[in-house]
């Protein structure tokens, strides 16, 4: 059988990428907080801006401990992490490193001086030049042979599961072995992160290795055959200029229904929210969503390009495509669960709004430097987000738990603050009022919850989803909870978004379809707000009023935060400064939670 | 002295010897160990490099020639400056040059499995460090704030007027309050969960309230509660069996900062550092003062571009 068959083979027998199959009652399930996407100075960017932190920093780090920033003075979390994923690029993990020790072959390739330069404008260039190189599969160019740096990167990988293991804290503080893969074709990002649910891994498949998607699937599956489970994480297809979630695959050829099993298989969650902007859906895809304009970047940093093709770039989109393969092929490659995370490049990450911290080292680590723009070359920083959180249901704070919790897509997304957020739809809710005693477990028996799938409808009977939102007890009240619906209609396909919760008695216009603002209570001066607007906990009981048992859907809900001030307003606050007209003053923060699927088998 | 500083003639010597030292520092007489400054190939490159990548562009030859130039200059006055030693005291080039030497030279070691007897010695020998965390049992009626936060406050107020010396499980417990987001028990929680629960504030007050007692109104990040908290423990020291997980980490914690003790060591074996007893008192003293000198002079400025 050769390796294709065999994929075919385990994915029609074992539905599961986890080894825990058919555990199914999550009753007892909590919300758990993370980052699975962080940087050290292992990864050659990170290095060029002056990050020195390590692996075994950054576990510290979320752990709770204070920690050194590259730009000078100490940074803090108020509240630890329950578990982080450090994930260098596997590119050059460990060489930019190399070339600052004099003992090292690698200190004396010529670009080492710049590498080290401490002029972060010099050897921001030096990035450049690397990330060059990388992208076009020149890296004998800079790096001279092979076997020095390979040796280099294979040190670095073993220091990184070492680290791992020595910080998983079982129940109380969880790390996964990890790395990004970095494919950059052209410049666009195709950037995916590998997590592996076990105490050791092989080497990295790297971008090096390939570029195309399809080889490091091809990978992680040999990898599982050994019992080597990893799931593969994409994000920033805000950055992939139509890429990520296109109608071709890397090659340009249209995605096969073998693909598209494939990727759904490995692929099971996707970040829609980090530093580099949020991948939820662009102005320009959703014109009548007046929430879509949140976090927006379009400027690929590493390689100057503007993002023109915003169709495949953005996850609410991607749903939409994946429905409509799924109508025509009868497979959708797009059926993704949703994270959020950091990618920051300084081994902390900055979760908190009104304690952020950049993400990349000196080049935008204090208040003046990331307000005046001082590295900006390449693209803004000043639009940059503050980092996102990824937030499972699982049982248990350990590795398989939470893996598991990712497999089956029971995981959402913030944008930082530890919003509470739980979605159901099921056909039997009768008397299930979200909030009231047991309702939870009844959600789980009488339903499925976030990134399930919804059993096709007997007799067209609506389904019922369940939604309750609680605020973050250290952060704002909550504006609404929605829930944005995608569908297709003969291979045409469609969005709408509907506000089932408002705080305050606030109602839907009925002629226009909106809901009145929920107000402002923020004083940008002073960068601070007043939690009387807003509700603490807001809950649904409801039912799609345009239901069809005949149509393809996807249903995600979005619980949204009353406007707080942009870490930009903060900044500006704390040193007294004129705000930047350019950026937002306020924000309302959100979770986004993974979709429930309406699938319709094609009829034969 | 005033009188001997007027006489034209000492001024004129002292104004001549100024004017020497300034020109000996502008036009240092100095040999200069390698004079060549060479700008090849890859330094040319990069230059383009850079260029095109923040402008989107080739440089044009003559742009090409300014940044050369440009570099040539700075390439000399970098070489002159380290040659004047303008590299001391400055705490920029401080910052950096400490950062490269701790980064380079940081003990980075993977650090091997510790055996079993090794665990026991180091669990005998702290004991003191492997203790319960402190856990707190408790109950709680909770009043949200909704829209009027005075309100929510009376309510959960006269709630706790009409506890006060009632049970735990009086029948009047169940007809109070709102619908709490997370548990209306907790049994045994750690202060990070109960944090995470309620927030900052209400986890400290925690611990001031009286046991078994219905108490309030406390605030969350949520809302107002009545507590009744049916014991707080205190941390105690765990058996080795329970505390391996931890024992581990500790032990992997300490032989790193060995390390780098072992390397601090040698460094400190390199010099003799002396320290004025006397300033730091005085210094002390006058930290207000202080203070003000090293204020950042930023002027309030604002609604203006």
């Amino acid at each position: 059988m050769n390796s294709k068959a065999l994929a075919i083979a385990i994915l029609g027998v074992v539905i599961s990428i986890t080894p825990a199959i058919g555990q199914t009652s999550n009753e007892n399930t909590r919300a758990l907080f993370g980052d699975l996407h962080l940087h050290t100075a292992y990864s050659f960017d990170a290095f060029t801006f002056k990050t020195t932190a390590t692996p075994d920093d950054a576990y510290k780090f979320a752990k709770g401990a204070a920690m050194r920033h590259p730009a000078g003075g100490t940074v803090q979390l108020k509240r630890p992490l329950d578990f982080l994923a450090v994930t260098d690029h596997s590119e050059y993990m460990g060489v930019m490193r190399a070339m600052a020790d004099p003992n090292s072959p690698l200190s004396r390739v010529p670009i080492a001086a710049r590498v080290t330069n401490p002029d972060a404008a010099v050897s921001l260039g030096a990035f450049f030049e690397m990330a060059r190189a990388m992208r076009n599969q020149k890296v004998a160019d800079v790096l001279g042979d092979d076997s020095v740096w390979r040796a280099v990167v294979n040190d670095a990988w073993n220091n990184v599961i070492a680290t791992a293991n020595r910080h998983y804290v079982p129940g109380k503080f969880t790390t996964f072995i990890a790395y990004e893969w970095t494919s950059t074709p052209d410049g666009r990002h195709m950037h995916r992160n590998v997590i592996y649910r076990g105490d050791s891994a092989p080497p990295p498949f790297t971008a090096q290795d390939s570029q195309d998607p399809e080889d490091l699937w091809n990978f992680i599956e040999s990898q599982r055959r050994k019992g080597n489970y990893a799931l593969v994480i994409p994000h920033n297809s805000n950055l992939s200029d139509g890429l990520a979630y296109s109608e071709n695959d890397y090659k340009g050829q249209k995605i096969t229904a073998d693909y598209a099993r494939r990727r759904s298989f490995y692929e099971r969650v996707a970040e829609i929210t980090q530093i580099k902007g949020t991948s939820e859906t662009h102005p320009s895809l959703s014109p009548t969503d007046e929430f879509a304009n949140f976090e927006i970047v379009d400027l690929i940093r590493s390689s100057g390009i503007k993002v023109q093709n915003f169709g495949g770039s953005y996850l609410r989109d991607a749903l939409r495509r994946g429905l409509v393969m799924y109508e025509n092929e009868g497979t959708n490659p797009y059926k993704y669960g949703f994270i959020g995370s950091s990618d920051s490049h300084t081994g902390m990450s900055p979760v908190e709004e009104n304690n952020y911290f950049g993400g990349s080292g000196v080049t935008d680590g204090d208040p003046q430097t990331r307000l005046d723009c001082k590295y900006c070359n390449g693209g803004d920083t000043r639009k940059n987000g503050s980092a996102g959180l990824a937030a499972v249901w699982a049982k248990e704070n350990t590795r398989e738990a939470i893996f598991d919790a990712l497999a089956r897509r029971e995981s959402y997304a913030t944008s930082g603050p530890r919003i509470l957020i739980r979605f159901f739809a099921g056909y039997d809710y009768d008397g299930v009022q979200p909030g009231k005693s047991d309702w939870v477990a009844a959600g789980y028996r009488r339903g499925v919850p976030m990134g399930g799938e919804l059993p096709v409808s007997r007799n067209g009977q609506s389904p019922t989803f369940l939604v309750w939102a609680a605020k973050d007890a250290e952060s704002a009240n909550l504006d609404r909870i929605q829930v944005i619906k995608v569908w297709t209609k003969s291979g045409q396909s469609f969005e709408k978004v509907f506000d089932v919760a408002l705080s305050g008695g606030r109602k839907v216009d009925p002629k226009t379809g909106k809901a009145p603002s929920v107000g402002n209570s923020v004083d940008v001066i002073d960068a601070t707000y007043k939690n009387n607007i807003g509700a603490t906990v807001l809950t649904a009981r409801w039912r799609d009023p345009e239901f069809d048992a005949g149509i393809n859907a996807a249903y995600y809900a979005r619980a949204i935060e009353i406007p707080t001030p942009r870490w930009s307003t903060y900044d500006a606050a704390r040193t007294k400064r004129t705000m930047v007209p350019s950026l937002p003053a306020t924000i309302q923060e959100r979770a986004f939670t993974s979709p429930i699927w309406y699938d319709v088998p094609p009829q034969p | 002295m005033k009188a001997w500083l007027s006489q034209p003639l000492i001024r004129f010597l002292f104004i001549g010897a100024l004017l020497f030292a300034v020109d000996a520092v502008r036009n240092p007489v100095r040999p200069i160990e390698d004079a060549t400054i060479d700008v090849g190939p890859a330094q040319i490159d990069w230059m383009v490099g850079n260029w095109t990548a923040q402008f989107g562009r080739t440089p044009s030859k003559a742009e090409l020639q300014t940044i050369i130039d440009t570099w040539i200059v700075d390439e000399m006055r970098y070489r002159e400056a380290l040659a004047l030693k303008l590299d001391r005291d400055d705490e920029i080039v401080r910052r950096r040059l400490v950062q490269k030497h701790e980064f380079l030279f940081s003990p980075e070691t993977v650090i091997k499995e510790p055996d079993e007897a090794a665990l026991r010695t180091h669990f005998d020998a702290n004991r003191d460090k492997f203790k319960s965390n402190w856990a707190v049992s408790f109950c709680h009626i909770y009043f949200e704030i909704g829209s009027d936060r005075q309100r929510a406050f009376q309510l959960a107020k006269s709630a706790s007027e009409r506890l006060a010396h009632r049970a735990a499980d009086d029948g009047l417990v169940r007809t109070l309050g709102d619908e709490f987001p997370h548990n209306n028990c907790y049994k045994n929680e750690t202060e990070n969960n109960i944090r995470r629960d309620f927030g900052d504030h209400f986890t400290q007050a925690l611990n001031q309230i009286e046991i078994a007692n219905w108490v309030g109104p406390v605030e969350s990040g949520l809302g107002f509660h009545i507590v009744w908290i049916s014991g707080r423990n205190q941390p105690e020291q765990l058996e080795f069996d329970v505390a391996r997980p931890n024992v581990r980490a500790d032990w992997m914690d300490q032989q790193q900062s060995a390390a780098l003790n072992v390397q601090l060591g040698r460094l400190r074996a390199r010099y003799r550092p002396t320290v004025n007893e006397a300033a730091i008192m005085d210094a002390l003293k006058r930290g207000d003062e202080l203070g003000r000198k090293h204020a950042p002079d930023v002027e309030r400025n604002r609604g203006e571009d």
